[in-house]
C-alpha cells in the first residue's frame, strides 16, 4: 500500500511536466507549412515564427524555419535556425542535410576554431537525454545499494559496482553537456556582409569582412556591438544587428532575431 | 659380496658402448647433412657483355650448381669465335639450412666477325650425367670510331647514337677509354655545359678488354642518356679523361717486374696525363606534324603488340584470359595503358597492367603486358575487338600503328548457358559499375508532422521538477542508511548497558555462594568479563584476563589482582580442591572484581 502511494506521489509530480509539453499551436504550424508548400516562404516564416515567440516548440519547427530562410536565399538565418534545431534534435538525418547544403552555400572559408573537445560526443544528445539516464541510473544504483545495504552479498557488490561505474560516466557526461552548452558561444553572421572592426566604432579601423552564414564565436556584447572570433588570428568587433547567437547569452532575454 | 648377473653387465656394456657411438655418429650426421640438403643440380649459362664490337672479349659463364666440380663441358655455338680457357670459382652459400654449392666456368670470347651468336647450350658432364644449360645471345657490331687509333698507348671516344634522333627519343652517348698501358686514378671528367642539353649517367661504369688489330686494350666504358630540351642541330665539344700513366724508372732491378714495381720501392715513376676525345655531332628533329594519329601520346621508336586468348573456346560461366604484350624498343616509359570495350554479355575483370623497364647499350625496350578475366556468360560467339597503338617509327620515320587482330571467343553452353541473349539492361549490367552522379541540388522538405511541433520535456520542465526526480531515488536511500545506522547504535547502547550492569550480577551472583562453590563462582566470574568486556562466549584464561583489563584501560595492579584471584580460581576448578571459596576468598574477589570494574573504559 505504501508502494503504491509513492508511486501515485511521483506521478502526481511528473504530471505537470508531461501536461506542459504539447501546448504549441498546430492550428499555425499546419498553416505555415501550407504557406510552405505555395511558396509563401516570408509568410511560412513569419508563421513559424510567431509559434516560437508564443511558446516552446520542438526542433521540427526550427528546422521548417532553416528551410523557408534558405529558400528564400537567406543563408545565415538558415544556418542560424538548423543550429538551434539541432540542440533539440541532434540526430535528425533530414536535418543534418539541409544544415550542409546551406554551409556550402557560405562564401567564407572557414578556419578551424579549437572546440571542447567532447563538443561533437555531446552535441549527438540533448540534455534532456542525459537527464533521463542519469535519473534512471539513479534509480538502479539506490535501489541495489539498499539492497546491499541489508543484504550484504557478492552479487550485489559487482552489480552496484558496475552500476556505480556506469552513473559515474553518466554522470561525467551530463557534467560534459552541461559545461558545454554553458560555453556554447557561437553565433551566425545573418548579414550580407558585416565588417569586423578594432572597436566598437564605426570609425575603428576595418580588420576583415564576413559574409552571410558564416560562423564565429560571440565573446561578450557592449551597447550595439559584439566582439566576435572567427579564428583564433581573426576577432575583432561587429554590430549586433549583423549576427545572432545560436544560443542566447547569459542576462540576454531568447528570442529570434532577424533584424538584419 | 654379490655377484652381478652376466645379463647385466652386458647390458651396462651396451649403454656404454652406445654412448661412445653418438658422438661419431653425430658428427658423421653433421659432415653429411649438407650433402643429403644440396639443391638440384643445374646449369646456367650467361654472355656478358651482350653487345661488343669486333674484336672485343667478352665473357661466357657456366655455373654448375648443386654438385662438385663438372668432368667436362662442351660449348655449343662457338663456331667462329675464338673461344680462350677458362678460369674457375666456386662459391657455397647457406640459407635456412640448405646448402648452395656453385662453380663457375669463365670463358673470355672474342668475335672476329659481325653477326649476332647464340651461344650455348653448355653440356656439363658430372659423374656421368650430362646436364645441359641455357644459351646467350651475343650480338657483335662493325667496328665504330676507334678505327684507325690502334697504334695509340691509349685513347678516348664519345659516340653519341643515333646521330638523328627525334625530339621525345631516347638519345645516349657512349664514351670509352682504351689503354694498353698500365694506369691509375682513371677518371673523366664530365660534360661541359650544352645549352639545351642534360646529360645523366645511366648505370655504373664497365670494364672489358678489346683487341684492335692484336694488340689488346683495357676499356672502360660509361653511358649518359643525353636529354635535349630543344631541337636543332648539336656538337659535344672534346670529352677528357685524366689518368696517372706508371713507368718504369729505368734503374736495373734485380727482382722481374711485378711486385717491387712500385713507388715504395722506387722502382717506378708517375706521369699524369689528359686525353681528349674527338667532338661528336648530332641532331634532333621535331616529329612531323602531318600525319600524327589520333590518340598518339609520345611513343616513339619500335614497338609490336600482341593479343592471345586462353583458351578461345568456353563454356558459358567458365573464364578466359585474353593476354594483350606491347612490346619494343624507345620511349616504353609511354606505352599507353589499354582499355578494353565493354563486350555484350560478358564479364569483364582486368588486371593491373604490368611493364617491364629494361636497358641496354642500345637504349631503353621493354614491354607492358594487359591481361583481361572474361566470363562469357550466354552461348555463342564473342568478338574480341582488334587492339591499335600508334606510335612514331624512327625507323621509317613515319607514324605507324601496332595492331593486333579480332580474335573470336567461342562460349558452349555451360552452367549459366539457360540464360536468355542479353538484353540491353544485361549489357549495362555487365559493363564496369559507375558513380552515381548528382543530377540537380536542393534541401530535403519541411517536417509536418506534429512530432516537429511538440518541445521536449526539457524545455517545459520546471527546475524544482528535474531536481526532484534526480534526487528522489536517494531519499530511500538516505532513509535506509538511517534505519541501518540506528539499528547499529541501539545494539551498541544495549551492550554499554548490559556493561555497565555486570557488576551488580556478578555480585548477586556470587554473594550469596557457599564454600564449596568455587565452580559457580569461577563460571560466575567469566560471565562478568565477558560481558563487562563485549566479549561473544569468550573463556579467558587468567593471563588473558589481565591482558584484556590493561586494554581496557584497568591500571597494572587491579589487573595483576585480578589476574591473581583469577587463577586461584582456576586452579581450584580444575583440581576439585572443594571447598576453597571461603567468605575471605569471595570478598577478596567481590573487592578486586569492583575495584577493576570502577576502572574499565567502555
Amino acid at each position: 500500500m505504501k508502494r503504491l502511494l509513492v508511486i501515485a506521489a511521483f506521478m502526481a509530480l511528473m504530471a505537470p511536466a508531461l501536461t506542459w509539453a504539447g501546448e504549441a499551436d498546430h492550428a499555425l504550424f499546419y498553416s505555415a507549412n501550407q504557406a510552405y508548400k505555395e511558396g509563401n516562404f516570408q509568410d511560412a516564416a513569419s508563421r513559424y515564427e510567431e509559434m516560437i515567440a508564443k511558446s516552446p516548440v520542438g526542433g521540427g519547427v526550427y528546422f521548417n524555419l532553416g528551410n523557408a530562410f534558405l529558400k528564400m536565399d537567406r543563408i545565415g538565418l538558415a544556418i542560424l535556425n538548423y543550429e538551434k534545431a539541432r540542440i533539440l534534435t541532434p540526430r535528425d538525418p533530414d536535418l543534418h542535410f539541409n544544415l550542409g547544403f546551406a554551409q556550402d552555400k557560405r562564401l567564407d572559408q572557414i578556419e578551424q576554431e579549437n572546440a571542447f573537445f567532447m563538443s561533437d560526443l555531446v552535441r549527438r544528445f540533448t540534455g534532456m537525454e542525459i537527464f533521463w539516464i542519469v535519473a534512471v541510473l539513479n534509480l538502479f544504483l539506490c535501489f541495489f545499494y539498499i539492497v546491499r545495504l541489508f543484504k550484504p552479498a557478492e552479487w550485489n557488490f559487482y552489480v552496484v559496482m558496475a552500476v556505480g561505474l556506469i552513473w559515474l560516466t553518466a554522470v561525467f557526461f551530463g557534467i560534459a553537456k552541461w559545461y558545454d552548452a554553458s560555453q556554447d558561444h557561437r553565433a551566425v553572421v545573418i548579414a550580407d556582409k558585416i565588417d569586423v572592426r578594432a572597436g566598437p566604432g564605426d570609425n575603428d579601423t576595418l580588420l576583415f569582412q564576413l559574409h552571410d552564414g558564416s560562423p564565429v564565436v560571440l565573446e561578450r556584447r557592449e551597447g550595439d556591438w559584439s566582439l566576435v572570433r572567427f579564428s583564433q588570428e581573426k576577432r575583432g568587433w561587429t554590430p549586433n544587428k549583423g549576427i545572432a547567437a545560436i544560443r542566447p547569452l547569459r542576462n540576454e532575454p531568447a528570442g529570434q532575431n532577424t533584424e538584419a | 659380496m654379490v655377484k652381478k648377473p652376466a645379463a647385466m653387465k652386458s647390458l651396462r656394456e651396451n649403454i656404454a658402448n652406445a654412448f661412445t657411438i653418438m658422438p661419431i655418429l653425430l658428427i658423421l650426421a653433421f659432415l653429411l647433412a649438407p650433402g643429403l640438403c644440396m639443391a638440384d643440380v643445374s646449369v646456367s649459362l650467361d654472355a656478358s657483355p651482350n653487345r661488343v664490337q669486333t674484336g672485343d672479349v667478352f665473357n661466357l659463364s657456366v655455373t654448375v650448381s648443386g654438385a662438385g666440380s663438372a668432368d667436362d663441358i662442351q660449348l655449343r655455338g662457338t663456331n667462329g669465335l675464338e673461344v680462350g680457357r677458362p678460369g674457375q670459382s666456386s662459391r657455397t652459400s647457406i640459407v635456412n639450412g640448405r646448402i648452395d654449392r656453385s662453380i663457375t666456368y669463365t670463358y673470355g670470347i672474342s668475335a672476329p666477325k659481325t653477326g649476332t651468336y647464340t651461344l650455348g647450350p653448355a653440356i656439363v658432364t658430372i659423374g656421368g650425367k650430362q646436364y645441359g644449360s641455357n644459351t646467350a645471345r651475343v650480338t657483335v657490331d662493325p667496328l665504330g670510331e676507334i678505327k684507325g687509333r690502334e697504334n695509340d698507348a691509349m685513347f678516348f671516344t664519345a659516340e653519341v647514337l643515333p646521330k638523328q634522333a627525334y625530339a621525345g627519343q631516347d638519345i645516349l652517348c657512349r664514351v670509352r677509354f682504351y689503354w694498353s698501358i698500365p694506369l691509375r686514378d682513371i677518371q673523366f671528367e664530365g660534360f661541359p655545359d650544352i645549352e639545351n642539353l642534360e646529360f645523366s649517367q645511366i648505370g655504373d661504369s664497365r670494364q672489358f678488354q678489346k683487341t684492335i688489330n692484336g694488340k689488346a686494350f683495357n676499356v672502360a666504358e660509361l653511358v649518359h642518356q643525353v636529354i635535349p630540351s630543344a631541337t636543332g642541330d648539336y656538337e659535344i665539344p672534346p670529352l677528357a679523361v685524366k689518368a696517372e700513366v706508371i713507368k718504369s724508372s729505368g734503374r736495373p732491378s734485380r727482382f722481374p717486374r711485378g711486385f717491387f714495381d712500385d713507388q715504395f720501392f722506387g722502382n717506378e715513376q708517375v706521369v699524369k696525363t689528359r686525353v681528349l676525345s674527338e667532338p661528336v655531332s648530332f641532331s634532333v628533329k621535331a616529329l612531323p606534324t602531318e600525319g600524327a594519329p589520333g590518340g598518339f601520346n609520345g611513343l616513339i621508336g619500335r614497338f609490336s603488340i600482341q593479343a592471345d586468348l586462353d583458351p578461345k573456346e568456353v563454356k558459358a560461366g567458365d573464364s578466359a584470359t585474353l593476354t594483350v604484350t606491347l612490346s619494343g624498343r624507345g620511349n616504353v616509359q609511354l606505352l599507353p595503358d589499354l582499355d578494353l570495350p565493354p563486350l555484350p554479355g560478358v564479364k569483364v575483370y582486368p588486371s593491373d597492367p604490368q611493364l617491364e623497364d629494361n636497358r641496354d647499350g642500345q637504349g631503353p625496350f621493354g614491354k607492358k603486358t594487359m591481361q583481361w578475366a572474361l566470363v562469357p556468360q550466354t552461348e555463342g560467339d564473342v568478338a574480341v575487338p582488334a587492339f591499335s597503338v600508334p606510335y612514331f617509327n624512327t625507323g621509317t620515320g613515319k607514324y605507324e600503328y601496332a595492331k593486333t587482330r579480332e580474335i573470336n571467343l567461342h562460349v558452349l553452353p555451360g552452367a549459366v548457358h539457360a540464360a536468355p541473349a542479353p538484353t540491353q539492361e544485361m549489357q549495362v549490367n555487365s559493363a564496369s559499375k559507375h558513380r552515381v552522379q548528382m543530377l540537380g541540388e536542393d534541401i530535403l522538405k519541411i517536417h509536418e508532422t506534429p512530432k516537429a511541433v511538440a518541445p521536449g520535456m526539457g524545455q517545459t520542465m520546471p527546475v524544482w521538477l528535474g531536481v526532484l526526480i534526480i534526487g528522489f531515488p536517494f531519499l530511500p536511500l538516505a532513509g535506509a542508511l538511517i534505519i541501518r545506522s540506528g539499528g547499529e547504535k541501539r545494539a551498541q547502547q544495549a551492550g554499554v548497558r548490559a556493561s555497565k550492569k555486570a557488576y551488580a550480577a556478578f555480585a548477586k551472583a556470587v554473594r550469596d555462594l557457599g564454600a564449596d562453590k568455587s565452580v559457580e563462582a569461577f563460571r560466575a566470574l567469566q560471565e562478568y568479563l565477558a560481558l563487562r568486556l563485549g566479549l561473544e562466549a569468550a573463556t579467558l584464561t587468567s593471563h588473558e584476563a589481565e591482558e584484556k583489563m590493561l586494554a581496557a584501560g584497568v591500571d597494572p595492579e587491579s589487573a595483576s589482582r585480578l589476574k591473581q584471584v583469577f587463577s586461584s580460581l582456576e586452579t581450584c576448578v580444575f583440581s576439585q580442591c572443594g571447598s576453597q571459596f571461603s567468605p575471605e576468598v569471595r570478598q577478596e574477589l567481590l573487592d578486586v572484581v569492583r575495584a577493576v570494574d570502577k576502572k574499565v573504559k567502555v
